[in-house]
């Protein structure tokens, strides 16, 4: 399932659109590691507590694919 | 984009349509690889904020603000550096497994406060990489001290040593610990193959390199390493020649091999926490290698879509079938395994008429058997009310991709087998695991005790043509919902090969082999010459022996041909035990089978 980022742009206002299909994972790749420890940011805190939610229900996002003797995939 | 600028992903339409339609091109890989680098930040966010309460439980990794904060220099002058760390294999596969550890949810021993003090080595590692100077306390795992991406120190002295300090300066890496310290960088290797090449990491230092909890490090052998090289090299030209397309997303997607010991029963594996990682035993050929590689990276494909978008409103719980599983799955998993095989059968189907004489039965088999796999899941998928649009649009887009590798002039005895095979799985896999409805098993047991006719209408419920997939709107009966068909799903703990089924392959497989396979008597060597009536004769028997015996069940259905048995075998072997709890004799099944199936055929 959808790691769980934020609710997007302008705050679930995402739009799809021919060319794009809307996500709910924050993208994070220009936000400095520096930034995000200190930034207070609603969207930022309710991925992260959406996320660490989700581990304490059991879901881990790590699954592993194995092929193996009668389990594969 | 909200007020500190934060915005999310938008997954570009063709990267999407790419993904349906098979490989990958550098640009969609370039984006989903971009997109795992958010999930990798956002979980180390969260990382820090669940461990900071219990610093004081971290020993003398309870610095993580320092680590952290190290981290952050480094970015802000070699930001390469630290994304190439964070995105490395082990640091996926750590995080999800630190996480775990400090929300309390860890699943296994492995001590609190080493594993989640890995987050120093992850930053030394970055330290090291750029140059930052740094004097760092870190774990020591199984006698090394590991940074990801730079490689192991091994210590040599007496054990068990918990922590040991690594220092960076302008003069060098030192660890400082007491007694020798031998240094292995990691290994890399280069393939590269008319225009395309591909940089892997060959990994076989890395404490989560396996994908679970801490391992040591098994360094190859120099002839294991020449042999991965020489293996690596050659899939890669037969790569390139052959499947391009699959060349150019293993170019931009592959990021790391992990030889796996050729004893382990793995053949391959990956982790939805390290893209671009694949796990594997060692080939026996380069061919053998390609489709591994190609299989696998189908995986990392399909996770880092379901971080994106949602294919399906299900949970995780398994209550489907998958034929190359014998468990029940989550919808997740069924997803993964028609995508990853039917690149398998795009893989072989290209490779038609090359494999060398010795593989050639092999590949030819292994075309029709996973084309008869995922065509079967992709029927049992059309009425799966819990997929969105774009998961519809997904498996469509799979079914159209299996369609397109026709296996009109695959040899008849070859697609046979794969056909007996795959029913024969799939009538063991409902006898396994699951539990009929008891009103329909009791409506039936009193219609045999009353010589009627057998009510086919339960089984109406359920849609079971063979139509091709297509894109007309799914059927949306709800079988699938905790049942299939009209029982429900219960998984089991049963695995494992049938005989009948293990016969029928070696016998496609490895003639000669199969000849020589002793006590060539009882049901299963019946049907094998053909001879069918004999062979329904010997189940049956073994059934009245042991009426619960599932491989008699599943042999049976084939011996018969029986539309019931491979339908919904589950009920044909409650009624047998009703009427025999009823009358305190049991029918003969083979009796009780064909009053089934004159009900289910006689009306279309």
């Amino acid at each position: 399932m959808m790691e769980s980022g934020g609710i997007g742009e302008a705050a679930g206002m995402t739009v799809e659109t021919p060319e794009e299909l809307s996500s709910d994972l924050l993208d994070l790749t220009s936000t400095s590691l520096s930034e995000m420890r200190t930034l207070r940011d609603t969207v930022l805190d309710q991925a992260v507590h959406r996320l660490l939610h989700r581990f304490r229900l059991g879901d881990f996002g790590d699954s592993v694919q194995e092929q193996a003797g009668g389990r594969d995939a | 984009m909200n007020p500190v600028g934060l915005s999310t992903h938008r997954l570009p339409r063709f990267v999407f349509d790419e993904i349906c339609s098979g490989p990958v091109s550098t640009a969609g890989m370039a984006f989903l690889r971009r997109t795992q680098y958010s999930v990798r930040k956002l979980r180390l966010r969260a990382f820090l904020e669940a461990a900071s309460p219990i610093a004081n439980r971290l020993g003398p990794f309870a610095d993580l603000d320092g680590a952290w904060t190290l981290l952050s220099e480094v970015e802000r002058v070699a930001p390469d550096v630290v994304e190439d760390v964070l995105m490395h294999h082990s640091v996926g596969v750590w995080l999800s497994r630190a996480l775990r550890q400090v929300v309390g949810t860890a699943g296994d021993a492995t001590p609190l406060w080493s594993e989640v003090g890995w987050f120093h080595a992850v930053a030394a590692a970055a330290a090291v990489r750029s140059g930052q100077p740094c004097a760092v306390t870190v774990p020591v795992v199984h006698g090394a001290v590991t940074l990801p991406t730079v490689g192991a120190y091994r210590l040599t002295g007496s054990f068990p040593v918990g922590q040991a300090r690594v220092v960076n300066s302008a003069s060098g890496t030192v660890v400082e610990v007491s007694g020798a310290v031998r240094r292995q960088p990691v290994r890399r290797h280069r393939s590269s193959a008319r225009g395309y090449a591909v940089e892997v990491v060959v990994d076989d230092l890395g404490p989560y390199r396996e994908f679970g909890g801490p391992v040591p490090p098994a360094p190859l052998g120099d002839g294991e390493w020449d042999e991965w090289r020489k293996y690596l090299d050659e899939a890669w030209e037969l790569l390139t020649a052959r499947h391009p397309g699959a060349a150019e997303e293993l170019s931009a997607g592959l990021s790391t091999v992990v030889p796996l010991d050729a004893r382990r029963d793995v053949f391959a594996a990956s982790s939805a926490a390290a893209f671009g990682a694949i796990a594997m035993s060692p080939k026996r050929s380069a061919t053998e290698l390609g489709e591994a590689l190609v299989h696998e990276l189908q995986h990392s494909k399909v996770n880092a879509l379901l971080d994106l978008v949602d294919l399906h409103t299900s949970d995780s719980t398994p209550r489907h079938y998958a034929p190359w599983r014998d468990d029940p799955r989550p919808i997740d998993g069924l997803l993964h395994g028609v995508y990853a095989f039917v690149s398998v059968v795009e893989f072989w189907h290209a490779q038609r008429g090359l494999a060398p004489a010795a593989l050639a039965r092999r590949a030819e088999f292994t075309l029709a058997y996973r084309a008869r796999q995922v065509g079967l899941a992709i029927d049992g998928m059309r009425g799966l009310v819990e997929l969105t649009d774009l998961g519809r649009e997904f498996v469509a887009a799979v079914a159209v991709r299996l369609a397109a590798c026709g296996l009109a002039d695959a040899a008849p005895e070859i697609t046979e087998v794969a056909e007996e095979v795959t029913a024969e799985h799939a009538i063991t896999w409902r006898l396994r695991h699951v539990r009929p409805d008891p009103h329909a098993v009791g409506d039936a047991v009193a219609a045999w005790l009353d010589r009627r006719p057998f009510d086919r209408r339960p089984f109406d419920r359920r849609p079971f043509d063979r139509r091709p997939f297509d894109r007309r709107p799914f059927d949306r009966r709800p079988f699938d919902r905790g049942e299939f068909g009209h029982g429900t799903v219960v998984p089991a703990a049963a695995s494992g090969e049938s005989l009948l089924a293990a016969l029928l392959k070696l016998r496609v497989l490895d003639p000669r082999e199969f000849d020589r396979v002793p006590h060539r008597d009882g049901p299963e060597f019946a049907y094998l010459r053909g001879m069918r009536d004999s062979a329904a004769e010997g189940f049956a028997a073994r059934l009245h022996a042991a009426p619960h015996d599932v491989a008699a069940w599943a042999g049976l259905g084939l011996a018969l041909g029986s539309d019931v048995l491979r339908r919904a075998p589950e009920q044909v072997r409650a009624v047998h035990r009703g009427v025999a709890v009823r009358t305190g004799a049991a029918p003969s099944p083979v009796e009780l089978v064909t009053w089934f199936d004159r009900a289910t055929t006689s009306t279309g």
